[in-house]
């Protein structure tokens, strides 16, 4: 019956995307196309006129750039971290505020606050909790290696910064998703697996789990989409230092970019970096989908 | 059905804007009544100095009603500056780093050459070469900086200290004094690269003295090296900073540092006449002098590193070129009394002019200087020469030393392969 339904309004299913399609193709692929993909094979400083075609010198010539590829494994390990971690929890404080909370939607705006505060912001007020508010506490304290911990002085504690600050901001985009997923399971399902004697934890393994495959889908896939274009948080929280050790991919792109303006060697990383992203994505939305139950 | 509805939504999310700041926040200032006015934009980077440049630009609207001159402030200046060029929309005037970048502009035939303004005959001979492209003027060397060490007088007196010092071995001892008595010798920023790519350049600049233009050229035909004769000196001095610049220095950014100054948390700061900018909120009366880096055996060596770190160029393409130009006159004008230079130079922690202008204020780190710069104990920039865009890579490998990520001949090695790698 729904496929009979799916044929009959074919038509009208591809008219709702048009409008997102064509802002896609404006926006996306036609620069791409036109800008980027072209100018990867050119040698061009954004501050000069003059574009000579170099053929395919600007890849090679990153697969030896330090600064690049250490970037390139920074970049990994934020997105594996944050992945991980804002999944996690957002799943587990979805599951809790969607059983009957005191508070339950002040509590889920709280968890939510972070998402609409600009990343910028965010950094300077974790940057202030680290290099102010926890050494303060921790010397009232008498924690003293605590107090005399330099959470920016060594690319680890960078690094680890800048993955909870990560985790902490997306963490309540990914939870409404959760919620909203959480809404659509059949209270009966539910109630008839309780029945049965599923309870706690085997509830969440075989019911929630399995009926929520199609949110798994869309938050794995935009939590790698974010990590692997992670920016704003990096640049203001430690712009990319102590010496480049937290230097994301989208960082190292932008400094060669507007700062030393290779443009052209830019547009050759920003292509890799598309593919990496492209590829990752096609596989997770191939294992996650091949998961998703019919009810 | 689920499906299909999946599927939509990633397509949509798709959509969502990728990465990339869009932080452009252009303050505009002017005049409303701009109506019969025709509009000249000066493109400026952001700075503690941007209120200051509004208000010249407020004075000089009130004196005629021709030109409606407005200073266009850009957060993210350098991202700006390649969006403009790409698209063949500059601004009527706009700022550019001196030497490399206006070369740079002026080759690529963007801005008008500048020779036959009034300018050119007050200048400072030795600050010419910032603008000079072909032995023609391409551009208003604006204001000139000064990078050397800050210091706290009464710290200093409160630790013993008599005189500034003029020697390394002067320098140790200073820092012993400060730090028999608890103080804190040097104000930590390190968490920002930038103030560290001018720290590089005044230790570098002292060991080089006066092979410092050749090695200059060296550098830029590819052949030269950090790994000079003495170069050992220029990390002895670092060493001396990160031992004595209390704990945690890593996680100091340039405001808590300078800010560590004004609150006479620390007796000294390595940086430039911008950093005093915010004392005049937190303690305006505070006595702050300043001396040259001492980084050599030979007192003759500590000289201050001066020079022009704003040069104003003139768009060629500018569609109100009489009035841009009507404009620059204004900003070059040295006997204005109450024009540019007098909203723009003469305040606590403002850049003086490239040129003779007399302050009606006085600071004590302004008395030093203007004394450095009579006994023509001053000192150009070296990094602002070197190709345009290695001043960040500059700090960031300084960082790493800081860090203890690298030791010095990696470090050397680093900046050698920096400059490298921009001249290809």
């Amino acid at each position: 019956m729904s496929d009979l339904l799916h044929k009959k309004n074919q038509k009208f299913y591809y008219l709702l995307i048009v409008p997102a399609f064509g802002l896609y193709m404006f926006a996306l692929i036609i620069p791409l196309a036109l800008g980027t993909i072209p100018s990867s094979f050119q040698k061009w400083s954004l501050l000069e006129q003059d574009k000579t075609f170099i053929g395919f010198d600007n890849y090679i010539k990153l697969f030896s750039d330090a600064t690049f590829l250490h970037s390139l494994v920074f970049t990994i390990v934020l997105a594996l971290f944050t992945i991980l971690g804002t999944n996690i929890i957002s799943f587990f404080v979805a599951l809790l505020l969607d059983n009957k909370v005191y508070g339950k939607s002040i509590t889920r705006s709280f968890f939510f606050i972070p998402n609409i505060i600009s990343g910028v912001i965010v950094a300077f007020v974790w940057s202030f909790i680290f290099t102010g508010a926890i050494p303060t506490i921790a010397d009232k304290l008498g924690m003293i290696w605590l107090a005399e911990l330099s959470w920016f002085g060594s690319g680890g504690t960078a690094a680890f910064t800048v993955i909870l600050v990560s985790i902490w901001q997306a963490t309540g985009f990914l939870m409404i998703l959760y919620i909203a997923g959480l809404q659509t399971i059949p209270k009966d399902v539910v109630e008839a697996a309780q029945l049965d004697g599923c309870t706690g934890f085997r509830k969440v393994r075989l019911i929630y789990i399995p009926l929520l495959m199609p949110t798994f889908t869309i938050n794995l896939f935009v939590s790698i989409a974010g990590a692997f274009k992670a920016f704003d948080i990096p640049l203001a929280l430690t712009g990319g230092g102590p010496f480049k050790s937290t230097q994301t991919v989208a960082l190292n792109i932008y400094n060669d970019a507007f700062k030393t303006y290779q443009t052209g060697y830019a547009s050759a990383k920003s292509v890799i970096l598309l593919l990496i992203v492209a590829v990752i994505a096609i596989i997770q939305l191939r294992v996650t989908r091949k998961r998703e139950v019919q009810y | 059905m689920k499906k299909s509805l999946s599927l939509m939504l990633i397509f949509v999310l798709l959509v969502l804007p990728a990465c990339g700041t869009n932080d452009r926040s252009g303050t505009e200032n002017g005049n409303a009544e701009g109506d019969e006015r025709v509009t000249v934009k000066l493109a400026v980077w952001a700075s503690g100095a941007a209120d200051n440049f509004a208000k010249a630009a407020e004075e000089f609207n009130k004196r005629q009603n021709k030109i409606n001159f407005v200073i266009d402030m850009q957060t993210s200046y350098t991202e700006y500056l390649g969006a403009k060029v790409a698209s063949n929309d500059l601004p009527d005037l706009f700022f550019l780093n001196p030497y490399s970048e206006v070369q740079q502009f002026a080759r690529n035939g963007k801005i008008l050459d500048l020779s036959d303004r009034k300018f050119n005959d007050q200048l400072y001979d030795s600050m010419k070469a910032s603008g000079t492209y072909e032995s023609k003027m391409y551009a208003f060397p604006t204001v000139l900086e000064m990078l050397g060490i800050y210091y706290n007088q009464d710290l200093f007196k409160e630790a013993g200290i008599e005189k500034v010092p003029e020697t390394f071995d002067e320098m140790k001892e200073a820092v012993d004094k400060l730090n028999a008595k608890n103080i804190t010798p040097f104000a930590a920023t390190f968490k920002d690269s930038w103030t560290l790519m001018h720290m590089l350049s005044t230790l570098q600049g002292a060991i080089l003295g006066d092979d410092m233009d050749d090695w200059i050229a060296d550098m830029n035909a590819g052949k030269g090296t950090y790994d000079v004769e003495g170069s050992n000196r220029v990390y002895e001095f670092l060493d001396l900073i990160k031992e004595n610049s209390g704990k945690n220095y890593m996680d100091a950014d340039s405001t808590t540092g300078f800010n560590a100054l004004a609150n006479g948390e620390a007796a000294m700061l390595l940086s430039g006449e911008f950093a005093l900018l915010n004392l005049s909120s937190i303690n305006p009366d505070l006595p702050v002098g300043l001396f040259a880096v001492p980084v050599t055996d030979n007192s003759a060596d500590a000289k201050l590193d001066v020079d022009v770190g704003i040069s104003i160029a003139v768009n060629k393409d500018s569609k109100n070129l009489e009035a841009a130009l009507e404009v620059l006159d204004y900003i070059s004008d040295n006997n204005d009394k109450n024009g540019w230079f007098h909203h723009v130079s003469d305040s606590l922690g403002s850049s003086p002019p490239a040129m003779p202008f007399e302050m009606t204020k006085e600071y004590p780190y302004f008395k030093d200087y203007t004394n450095y710069m009579n006994a023509g104990k001053v000192r150009g920039w070296n990094y602002l020469q070197l190709p345009s865009g290695f001043g960040s890579t500059a700090g960031e490998t300084i960082q790493g030393y800081m860090m203890n990520g690298l030791d010095s001949k990696q470090t050397m090695q680093a900046l050698d392969n920096g400059v490298k790698e921009l001249l290809q």
